[in-house]
Parts: structure tokens; C-alpha cells; sequence
């Protein structure tokens, strides 16, 4: 029996030692809307001014990160739209990734009047995972890299919303303008709605 | 209340601190916020949550979900191996020293209240932690993607870590809803349970103690009954909490090694401690 139990022990030290990864996730014990967030190392580029702004373009805060293939996104972007949602998620947050697919909805049906969604997420070890979740999402808004010009609007939770108009400032909806955790599509939508009309 | 002997004491010692190692991130619990820095990596041996604001380490049951829900699978080989090495070296005295959320249980039951500690259904509720951590922690997590249906749906010390953050964060509290209730019923539950029965959760839900306790056979750290000394006087069965017989089975799947039963015996004739199997009679 002490052999047993020494071999035993001996295992597990050696299944201890070839771990594949060592990075654990734990999910929060709260409702399903919510995750506790973990912040990664925000990736710098030099920023690129493209297109035209108008004169009332004055952003609360300004960003360089890229998406994954490499497009540079900044500030500028805000000008092109009415109103833009910046999702902050993360791919092994459920609520995060439940929501996914009602955004993905909302940006085809809003889209055309001027709305546009950037999904922003911070994990590095992931990326066959975030294949995963924007294939079954089937999202097609820009997925970018977080970056530390984002840090301001951190909640310390997963999904965090925030909305921005084209002047390029923090839009507040009924005394709201950070979103913790994830909402219906109806929620979603009532926020678009009272800004786009 | 607090007339304890040398060896309670002790253990509560080992508790206390265990538990406080465990949730060294006291600035956790003003901002709201958890640790996240390296040392989140490692599994802590007992049910303490990753949530939890002072929590220096994270869940071995939680961590063990992660894994296998996640979108790609990947083999705790980690994990798993942590749990078995906790096994092997402690079983189920985990669940008596370590574990800060049997440390809950132990105190609430200090608390003088009604006691109803042996009745006819608690052999057979056992047998749902089993259950527990088949389905919650193994089985379903592989069902639904991202979810760790055991943190959930069920577990209680996570529902603690919940309330922790809600008193230093006022958005988690906006987020409250049914699945809280149901979590917070859960929790009131085996509170209230603990005040009359010793350590409930530990006895019918807890999957790491079914895990550690399939250990108590094999592990370093064992209890033994010396036959030639024992007059089988039943005073060690009938002092044990967890209503275990040590004399017919010292090394029970359900021991979560208090030694109530070592202090109870007239004639000294239980031991427990590391490699003590050589020392007494043979498996």
C-alpha cells in the first residue's frame, strides 16, 4: 500500500509538472450576465488619421490597437458612425459570449442607419477559442485587441459596454454609460434607438 | 462552547490560518475587486472560490470546470494532478484542516441549536455528492460550453464570494437575479442546515470531498485502530460527528479526520498522522 501510495504521488507530481497550460479561469458565482475580468498586455501601433472629421469632433479619449488580421483602428472611427458600441469580452466568459450572437443582430439591423460595433478582448492565449466563438456568433463587426487607452472603462467585470457618438464622446443612457454585465437584445436595442432616431 | 481540548485546538489553529493564507488579499474585501497576479495559477486544496475578494489562489473544482467547458478542450493534466497529489498526501484531512468553507461549518455548529446529527436518510444522501461531481463538475460542464455548472448552479462557497463582492461593488448587486436567489436559498440552507447537523454540505454536495475521500484508504496521512487495545467500547463511533465507526473503518471514505474520536477513547487505541499504516495493522 505505501509503494502504491508512493507511486501514486509520484504521478502526480510528473502530471503536475506536464501541464499544457498553466493558466486557470474560475467563473464568479453570480448570475449569468457577468465575469470577472483578467487584464492582458495591450499591444502599441503608431496611429494613422484616416478619412475627413467634422468640426464637433472631440474625443472624450483616444486608442490605437488592431484587429486580427492587423488593421489599424483608433479614434477616428467614431467619426464615421452615429453611434458606436465598444464590447469589451473576453472567449472563455459565458454572458459574454451569450450575448454575441443578439450584438451580431443588432449591428446587421442597425447598421444601415449609421451604427457600428467593435468587440474588444484582452486574452492572449486563446485565439483558436476566439475562432470558436466568432464563428458559432457569427459575428462580422471588428474584433480588435485591447489596448491600455481602453484601462478607463474597465469594470473589473466581463461583458463591460460602452457607447460613443460621433463627436467621439461617452454616451450616457438614463444615468448610464458604463453597461456591466450582458443584456437582452430588447435592452440592447432600447439603448440604440433613443441615440440613433 | 470554546472548552476545547489540545488536539481541537489545534485544528481549529490549522484552520484559522489555512483559511487565511488561503484569502491573503485583504484589500480585496474593501475594494471589491479579486487578486488576479501569478499566483491565481495554483490550486488551493479546499473550496475556496477564485471570486472570492481575498482569494490568493484559485479553485481546484472551478478550475477543474474550466478545462472541460471551455470551448476547445483541453486535459486538466495540472489540475488533476494537484487533486491527486492533495489526495495521496491528505485525503479527506483536507476537508478537516483545510478547507475554509468547512471551517464555516465547523463554527456555525458550535452554535447551541437543536442537534440532529444521526437520522435514517443520511447514509443514503451521501451518496449525492457522488452524483455531484460526476454530473456537475465532469459530465455537464462538457454539455454546455463555458459553463462550469457546478460553480453555477450549486456551490455555496462561491454564493459567499458573491456577497463579498456585492458589499464592495455596487454594480455586482444590480446584476442580482434569479439564479441568485436560487444560489442564495442554497447557501441559507446549508447555513441553517450546519447549525443542526455537523458539516452537511461536507457530508451530502461537496465533490471534493467525494474526490479526496476515494484517497482516505491510500493517503500518507491515515487513522488506525489498534486491535490489541481496543476493548470495543463504541465510545470513538459514538463521538464521531460524521457518524463514522473507526474502530470497523478508520480510513472511511467520510473521516474528515477531526480526531473527535481519538480524544473519546478510553485506552488511546486510535492513532492518526503520515505513514501511520506501517506502524499498526495491515490493509
Amino acid at each position: 500500500m505505501k509503494r502504491f501510495t508512493a507511486i501514486v504521488l509520484g504521478l502526480s507530481l510528473i502530471m503536475c509538472a506536464s501541464c499544457a497550460t498553466s493558466r486557470t479561469e474560475d467563473d464568479s458565482d453570480r448570475e449569468d450576465v457577468v465575469e470577472t475580468s483578467s487584464e492582458e498586455s495591450s499591444i502599441d501601433e503608431t496611429s494613422e488619421d484616416s478619412g475627413e472629421v467634422s468640426a464637433d469632433f472631440d474625443p472624450d479619449f483616444t486608442f490605437t490597437t488592431t484587429d486580427r488580421e492587423g488593421n489599424i483602428y483608433d479614434e477616428s472611427i467614431f467619426a464615421d458612425y452615429e453611434l458606436t458600441m465598444i464590447n469589451f469580452w473576453e472567449p472563455w466568459c459565458p454572458p459574454c459570449v451569450g450575448e454575441m450572437p443578439d450584438i451580431e443582430t443588432l449591428y446587421e439591423n442597425y447598421q444601415d442607419q449609421g451604427f457600428n460595433v467593435i468587440g474588444v478582448y484582452s486574452e492572449t492565449e486563446q485565439e483558436d477559442e476566439v475562432d470558436e466563438v466568432l464563428e458559432s456568433c457569427g459575428t462580422t463587426y471588428p474584433i480588435v485587441h485591447y489596448s491600455e487607452d481602453f484601462e478607463q472603462f474597465l469594470s473589473g467585470y466581463v461583458p463591460t459596454t460602452i457607447f460613443v457618438d460621433r463627436n467621439g464622446h461617452v454616451v450616457e443612457v438614463n444615468g448610464e454609460s458604463q453597461f456591466v454585465g450582458s443584456r437582452e437584445y430588447a435592452e440592447w436595442e432600447e439603448v440604440v434607438t433613443s441615440v440613433i432616431n | 462552547m470554546l472548552a476545547l481540548g489540545k488536539r481541537s485546538r489545534i485544528r481549529l489553529t490549522v484552520q484559522a490560518v489555512a483559511a487565511l493564507i488561503q484569502n491573503a488579499n485583504f484589500k480585496g474585501f474593501f475594494t471589491g475587486k479579486i487578486y488576479n497576479g501569478p499566483v491565481k495559477n495554483v490550486c488551493v486544496p479546499g473550496l475556496n472560490c477564485y471570486s472570492c475578494p481575498g482569494a490568493i489562489g484559485a479553485c481546484p473544482v472551478g478550475s477543474l470546470q474550466s478545462f472541460l467547458n471551455g470551448m476547445k478542450f483541453k486535459f486538466p493534466y495540472y489540475v488533476l494532478g494537484l487533486l491527486i497529489f492533495f489526495g495521496a498526501l491528505l485525503g479527506r484531512a483536507v476537508c478537516g484542516f483545510l478547507c475554509p468553507f468547512g471551517l464555516l461549518q465547523d463554527l456555525i455548529y458550535k452554535i447551541p441549536f437543536i442537534k440532529k446529527n444521526r437520522f435514517k436518510a443520511d447514509k443514503y444522501l451521501r451518496y449525492i455528492k457522488y452524483a455531484v461531481l460526476l454530473m456537475m463538475v465532469l459530465v455537464l460542464p462538457f454539455v454546455f460550453k463555458l459553463t462550469p455548472v457546478y460553480c453555477k448552479f450549486l456551490c455555496p462557497s462561491g454564493t459567499v464570494s458573491g456577497l463579498l463582492l456585492a458589499a464592495g461593488d455596487n454594480k455586482v448587486v444590480s446584476q442580482f437575479g434569479k439564479l441568485f436567489t436560487w444560489k442564495l436559498s442554497v447557501l441559507i440552507l446549508v447555513i441553517v442546515g450546519s447549525l443542526m447537523i455537523f458539516r452537511p454540505f461536507c457530508k451530502y454536495l461537496c465533490p471534493l470531498g467525494a474526490f479526496y475521500g476515494f484517497f482516505n484508504k491510500v493517503s500518507v496521512y491515515g487513522m488506525s485502530c489498534d486491535s490489541k487495545t481496543c476493548v470495543n467500547c463504541g465510545a470513538c463511533a459514538k463521538a464521531c460527528k460524521m457518524n463514522v465507526d473507526p474502530v470497523k473503518t478508520p480510513d472511511s471514505m467520510e473521516c474528515i479526520r477531526c480526531g473527535e474520536c481519538m480524544d473519546a477513547c478510553p485506552n488511546s487505541s486510535l492513532k492518526a498522522g503520515f505513514i501511520i499504516r506501517k506502524q499498526t495493522k495491515s490493509d
